[in-house]
């Protein structure tokens, strides 16, 4: 009894959403952790949406097969939660018809939307879900089709800085003290240390803390006798500064690396001048000089008034694929439009170039270099491994 | 318009409840229509998807209710036993088994076990606390099932855990949903969910009556766990994928909400809690952010206005029982209330030595002894702050003695819990009523027969012969004699907390008989009555020594009641017993009357009586 006052009900209440189809318009879903722990990812991932959009419909549309199309954007909230990632996803492909969806970011919410979009053949991409199960299909342990991403993943950011520190720092021996509590940090550890070794570094220590933990003696005194050539921290960006200048009180001068974790304004204020000269890898850097980046970071504080972050960067970037794909595609469907975007080579995006190879959401992409300098985070290197 | 929409409605409703068969129609189509519909893809795919929350959350919500709703606890982690039951049940589709068809429903059950048995670490903690504390206790192990999934690296850790087929469908999902409304509606509407509504009510007072609480405690929580685990074995199989962070504290919110927003204590009220949470947060998608400001906010309102939620405590009559009306062959109470021994004069029944009891520093009762012989009415008096209800408290279990013993009908008793007691035949009454008042008349009853019956929480669940005929004949027709031999009949079915006060005291008495005791304890019975209820009492009293053949104690302030009904009477006064003897011998004693006027009132009392 329940069940079918209740379908009638929501049936009712749902009819209300559907939007009618127009001929020259192109539906595009987002889903964005509005409300939630997160509301600051998705308000970012919102916000550069709806700036991408704009831009393309106020010069005139997209040309897609010769013919002039709108793109009609409809955001739905994940809250953050899994459930709601999914039927949000649902919900954009059955009742919305969207041809495409960028988002959610958390790899909890992007993982269950990925697997209903990829059973109903509607292309997903993901800006920021750095899980590597996103794109993986569990069953089969293939990569999924319509399923893809912006950003570059941990295991790779971690052999991109090994790589740095080892050409571009000139280092032998590292050691590296990272947030065991967090799975993210913990892999860009891991792997660092791997790609290190492997390429005939040595690390000298490898040490853990707990989220919360504000007093690092023990590993300090570790990390010095090991007497390391760079100093490795996976950390948040709220626990750079203690353990900065923890180990410059234990006379521990060598130049420190940072991974994208640190990416947050609130570093430069709480560091000083401690870490002054310490790189980090990252996403983005708003301060590039490139004229993309540029234009992006103007046009986006012209809109917002703020500064755009990383989720910003890649869902314009991901709303940038996808509209490269689709100029490609000849016709505006989903199907043509997830073999237009396989085929994306060097697409120019405000995060670095993007390259997707046939049979992987994964990009290939160079990742940013930081520096901080004079109190600013300032574009070092763009490396690839 | 909308009044006469509204009573229209109300009739239909009215009409639907009394049509009982309709449920087996209801559920039968419903199934069949669910499997037609996910066959042939009639609904959409997104409403269907948003049906199938619905019967999780159902699930959840009901499984909570039975917790903080009708057991009166509050769980606020209940995330974490849906945590086991999905990963329990994700491991067993996903690594254990490799296919077939009854994959899915034994794995969706395992989970649920394994929820169960998480639920018995839960609740041996919960024995000792309560409130503020349990809330705690299960909060903390929502933390710790997080923590723990997130550091076990074969269900994927933090990363989440994958590789589940969709195996959760509408037809599943619905049968699932089923089972659990019949369950844990079964489960509440048998002895042991009597016993869990005490609880809720009174938990002393539900011990006093007999109600082994930690029994009760274990079995619903393990019942709730259960369902919970199943809950999250459908999940899992719904989203293919779980990660720990899915069953966090606002997972265990959300089932929160859901409960609160339907109604505690009441299966109606879970389902419309379940329906109208998971349906408006789909709908109000259009509102973006601020769907979840309206959300609690429509909480927050119903809080001021409804504060146990919509359906709180009341129930749809489709999930209530039917009383019966058949009367059976009558076994008379007054017979089956004793029947365990005959009780005789000259055979102690109650021996207590050397009993007493610090607060503290302050000694409450000081080396009191006791011969109480089967049989008979003994008063205890004494000034107030004498030690009386202490006394009571100590032989009844509630306090444990600082030194001494109590021995009854040859059982050492000094150290068992209060319902152990009870079970050996002591029942009591309390200065100040203590019923359960949300329940009815004959349910307070009810609960007096919770070591009478002999089926288990297995037996009502499923409903076997055993529970029929135990419930139908015995129980029933014992609650119905007692009430009519006390001329409470009429009042069956109304709440406890409605009955006059005269007639309060009067069902706490009956509801003690009902535990079929040969000891019982009243303590002050006649608090705040008048001369002329005072005098109906004593009658009450005579007759139930006359028929049940008890052995009564009674603690009473009125002296006329005391004197007019009481063959011995013990004085205590700061804890020590100063006299004890025949009403006459106690009138007379020196220091009985000092106790009770001081020693200058002494002198006035003697130039009175001219002696």
């Amino acid at each position: 009894m329940v069940r079918t006052l209740l379908l009638g009900l929501s049936l009712v209440l749902l009819m209300a959403g559907c939007t009618a189809d127009k001929d020259n318009a192109i539906h595009v879903g987002v889903i964005a952790e509005l409300t939630g722990d997160i509301p600051a990812v998705g308000a970012s991932c919102k916000n550069a949406a709806e700036m991408a959009v704009k831009t393309v419909n106020d010069a005139g549309g997209i040309d897609v097969g010769g013919r002039k199309y709108l793109i009609k954007l409809q955001i739905e909230d994940s809250a953050g939660r899994a459930e709601q990632a999914a039927s949000a996803a649902q919900k954009l492909i059955t009742h919305d018809k969207v041809i495409a969806i960028i988002g959610p970011n958390a790899s909890s919410g992007a993982i269950p939307a990925s697997e209903i979009a990829e059973t109903a053949k509607v292309p997903l991409i993901s800006p920021w879900s750095t899980n590597p199960k996103t794109t993986i299909d569990p069953r089969t342990g293939k990569q999924k089709s319509y399923v893809f991403r912006a950003c570059y993943m941990d295991s790779f950011q971690g052999r991109v800085l090994a790589a740095f520190a080892q050409s571009e720092l000139k280092v032998k021996t590292a050691a590296v003290l990272y947030d065991v509590a967090s799975e993210v940090l913990k892999g860009q550890a891991e792997v660092f240390k791997t790609s290190f070794i492997e390429k005939g570094g040595t690390i000298t220590g490898f040490e853990t803390y707990t989220t919360g933990n504000k007093d690092f003696t023990v590993q300090m005194t570790k990390i010095k006798n090991g007497n390391p050539e760079l100093i490795f921290l996976p950390t948040y960006y709220s626990d750079v500064p203690l353990q900065v200048q923890q180990a410059r009180r234990f006379g521990i001068t060598v130049p420190v690396l940072g991974s994208d974790a640190w990416g947050s304004h609130d570093l430069l204020g709480l560091c000083g001048k401690d870490c002054e000269g310490a790189f980090f890898s990252s996403h983005f850097s708003a301060n590039s000089t490139t004229p993309g980046v540029k234009k992006f970071v103007d046009d986006y504080k012209a809109l917002y008034g703020s500064v755009p972050d990383d989720v910003a960067a890649l869902t314009y970037d991901s709303f940038g694929i996808l509209f490269e794909a689709m100029k490609k595609a000849g016709r505006p469907g989903s199907e043509e439009i997830k073999n237009s975007i396989q085929k994306i080579t060097d697409f120019k995006g405000v995060t670095g170039n993007i390259t997707f190879h046939e049979g992987s959401g994964d990009p290939d992409k160079s990742v940013v270099i930081l520096q901080i300098k004079d109190g600013e985070f300032q574009w070092f290197a763009d490396i690839k491994p | 318009m909308t009044a006469s929409l509204l009573t229209s409605l109300a009739r239909f409703g009215e009409a639907l409840a009394a049509r009982r068969w309709l449920i087996f129609v209801v559920t039968g189509i419903g199934f069949i229509a669910t499997i037609i519909v996910s066959r042939c893809g009639l609904i959409d795919q997104y409403v269907e998807l948003v049906a199938m929350y619905v019967g999780i959350n159902i699930i959840l919500a009901l499984s909570l209710n039975l917790v903080n709703g009708y057991m009166g606890e509050f769980s606020v982690g209940h995330a974490g036993f849906m945590a086991v039951g999905a990963y329990g049940a994700s491991i067993l589709s996903v690594k254990v088994f490799s296919s077939g068809v009854w994959v899915f429903p034994l794995a969706v059950a395992c989970g649920g076990v394994l929820a169960a048995l998480a639920a018995v670490v839960v609740a041996i903690p919960s024995f000792k606390t309560r409130g503020d504390y349990l809330a705690i206790v299960t909060l903390s192990f929502n933390m710790i099932v997080k923590s723990v999934l997130e550091n076990i690296d074969y269900v994927g850790g933090p990363r989440g855990f994958l590789g589940m087929q969709k195996l959760t469908t509408l037809p599943w999902t619905f049968a699932w949903t089923v089972v659990s409304v019949w369950a844990i509606r079964n489960f509440v509407y048998s002895n042991i969910g009597r016993g869990v509504l005490s609880i809720r009510e009174d938990e002393i007072a539900g011990a006093a009556m007999g109600v082994d609480t930690r029994k009760v405690k274990l079995h619903a929580f393990v019942v709730s766990s259960f369902f919970a685990g199943v809950a999250g074995g459908l999940y899992a199989h719904l989203l293919q994928f779980i990660s720990p962070r899915t069953f966090d504290i606002i997972k265990s919110t959300e089932i929160l909400i859901m409960v609160y927003l339907g109604g505690v204590g009441s299966i109606a009220g879970s389902i419309a809690g379940a329906v109208i949470y998971t349906v408006l947060i789909e709908a109000l998608r259009f509102l973006g952010q601020w769907r979840m400001v309206i959300m609690p906010l429509l909480l927050v309102l119903l809080m001021i206005y409804r504060p146990k939620g919509i359906f709180g405590l009341m129930e749809f009559r489709w999930f209530k029982p039917i009383t019966t009306k058949k009367h059976h062959d009558k076994i008379p109470v007054s017979a089956t209330a004793s029947s365990n021994k005959s009780p005789e004069r000259d055979v102690e029944l109650l021996v207590i030595d050397g009993l007493t009891h610090y607060f503290g520093g302050l000694c409450a009762l000081s080396d009191f002894n006791l011969r109480l012989g089967a049989g008979g009415i003994m008063g205890i008096i004494g000034p107030n702050g004498s030690g009386k209800t202490t006394l009571f408290n100590l032989i009844s279990g509630y306090y444990r003695p600082s030194q001494g013993s109590i021995v009854f009908d040859s059982n050492e008793i000094t150290r068992l819990r209060p319902n152990e007691i009870n079970a050996l035949g002591v029942a009591r009454t309390f200065q100040n009523i203590r019923l359960f008042n949300n329940l009815s008349v004959a349910d307070n009853v009810r609960v007096g027969m919770f070591n009478s019956v002999n089926y288990n929480a297995a037996d009502a669940m499923l409903r076997t012969r055993r529970f029929n005929e135990c419930e139908g004949r015995d129980v029933d027709d014992c609650v119905r004699e007692l009430l009519s031999l006390f001329e409470l009949e009429r009042y069956g079915q109304d709440m406890a907390a409605t009955l006059p006060y005269g007639l309060k005291r009067r069902l706490e008495i009956v509801r003690a008989l009902a535990t079929r005791p040969q000891l019982l304890l009243l303590d002050e019975p006649a608090a705040g009555m008048n001369p002329a209820e005072t005098g109906a009492l004593m009658e009450l009293v005579q007759r139930v020594r006359d028929e049940f053949k008890l052995t009564i104690m009674v603690i009473e302030h009125h002296m006329s009641f005391i004197m007019g009904l009481c063959e011995r009477i013990a004085v205590l006064d700061f804890g020590v017993a100063i006299a004890a003897g025949s009403p006459d011998e106690i009138k007379n004693d020196k220091k009985v009357i000092e106790a009770y006027l001081g020693s200058s009132g002494l002198k006035n009392y003697r130039a009175q009586r001219g002696t």
